[in-house]
């Protein structure tokens, strides 16, 4: 990965882009793919991909755009300076310039379509490695990277992200495993991963250990709270279950939870991890292969005012 | 300029470019009472509405001042808030105060200043070159 570029890898989808080039729009599971980045004042960079069968003439697509774009008195040139197999289109816009870009990933059969707005000046190196590296994601080992909106987690394969959700400093994912037909494992139960921002507005005063407990949803009590080491720091980690009613006692069945979180100094972030299941006993651990990366460096917000 | 072109641009949305580029002012007319938590209590003088006179004004409660209570983070908004700063910078010093990014910043940043706006504790002008809506 070239210097300066961040690695974004969102489902069946990777790219390293410029670091200040946030992400704006993700995609939901069950909906087309598409990533879009966009730096203080435009968007930058989109990406789109979806799944198909058959293996498109993206000469003949690349034909139809340029006859829709005469029709419509669009200025474009042919896109050269794309690394193979990217085909392409260059259209002028009033005050910069967009190029739109596709290729098939014959392995995976995705079509992607790739749209690089320059408000300004044209950085073509820029847009020969964004190309480059839109790659579909692979699968690390037994682990599975998502990395995404300052979360990095490395899930194990067979496990989904199945929804996404980012409020103000507050990003949270839910991990779902799957089974055969697209369906979701309900007896694997549900890992959730939060990242959240402005420690001391949550935690007012509290510990961690303390706002865990205070965090507790209603019907759940605590069973037993300890410390465990995680990466470089240590985390609180708490087992709680929740109430049971008549039907879960007849059949043995207990909703536990577990929850982990801790404090990352070098971001300024608190990690919460839970992981809630049905069980018969009230052993709850989390599942192996479940990794959870902090400590990258906060971002230099200032530096980021004139870039790309 | 015509009375028509003034319309027009006083009517012109503003761009992304333009409101990052605005300055907000805090209400010269308030006056801020610091809490022990390291928020306030801002107090602003009100207008008393034409149409309140008796006998509706003995029907109706009206409070010569509204009262807006900031907790320490909006206190802090509100204190960069000083003419000085245009929105970029408030956001930029936000971000770089809570170690947040410039798009995690730039979202609860422009709530709150648009919600202060809405209770008079502050105004926004934008440059007229940039802008054309002052």
């Amino acid at each position: 990965m070239a210097a300066g570029l961040e690695r974004t890898c969102w489902r069946e989808m990777q790219v390293d882009h410029p670091a200040q080039w946030e992400l704006a729009v993700a995609n939901q599971a069950e909906t087309p793919g598409r990533l879009t980045f966009s730096d203080r004042r435009h968007h930058r960079l989109d990406i789109k991909w979806r799944s198909i069968k058959y293996v498109p003439d993206l000469d003949l697509v690349l034909t139809r755009y340029k006859r829709r774009s005469k029709e419509d008195k669009i200025r474009y040139s042919d896109l050269s300076a794309a690394p193979s197999p990217w085909k392409g289109v260059v259209r002028k816009a009033a005050d910069g310039t967009v190029v739109h870009a596709v290729r098939f990933y014959r392995d995976c059969r995705l079509l992607t379509d790739v749209a690089i707005v320059w408000p300004g000046r044209r950085d073509v190196g820029l847009e020969k490695s964004l190309l480059d590296s839109v790659r579909p994601r692979v699968e690390d080992g037994e682990q599975l990277l998502w990395q995404a909106m300052g979360l990095s987690v490395h899930c194990p394969v067979g496990w989904d992200l199945r929804q996404s959700s980012r409020n103000v400093g507050r990003i949270q994912w839910d991990f779902h495993k799957m089974v055969a037909n697209d369906k979701i494992d309900r007896r694997a139960g549900m890992v959730r991963v939060e990242r959240i921002a402005m420690p001391d507005a949550l935690l007012t005063g509290r510990s961690v250990r303390d706002w865990l407990v205070d965090e507790l949803p209603a019907g759940f009590h605590a069973l037993r709270q300890r410390t465990v080491p995680q990466g470089r720091h240590s985390a609180d980690e708490l087992v709680s279950a929740a109430k049971r009613g008549l039907a879960a006692r007849l059949t043995g069945n207990q909703q536990m939870m577990l929850d982990m979180a801790w404090l990352c100094p070098v971001e300024g972030r608190i990690y919460h991890v839970q992981f809630s299941q049905t069980r018969q006993d009230e052993e709850i651990a989390l599942p192996e292969s479940w990794q959870v990366n902090c400590c990258k460096a906060a971002p230099v917000v200032r530096a980021s005012r004139n870039a790309g | 300029m015509s009375a028509k072109d003034g319309k027009a641009k006083r009517q012109a949305k503003p761009t992304v470019e333009d409101f990052l580029g605005a300055a907000p002012y805090a209400n010269e007319a308030m006056t801020v009472t610091p809490a022990r938590d390291g928020g306030a209590l801002v107090s602003i003088p009100m207008k008393r509405p034409n149409w309140l006179v008796p006998p509706l004004s003995w029907v109706i409660p009206f409070s010569p001042h509204r009262r807006v209570k900031l907790d320490a983070v909006g206190y802090g908004v509100l204190k960069l808030c000083d003419g000085k700063r245009n929105v970029e910078t408030i956001i930029e010093e936000f971000a770089e105060s809570n170690k947040l990014s410039f798009r995690e910043a730039q979202l609860p940043v422009t709530q709150f200043l648009r919600q202060m706006t809405q209770r008079g504790l502050i105004v926004i002008v934008g440059t007229e070159k940039k802008a054309g809506i002052r």
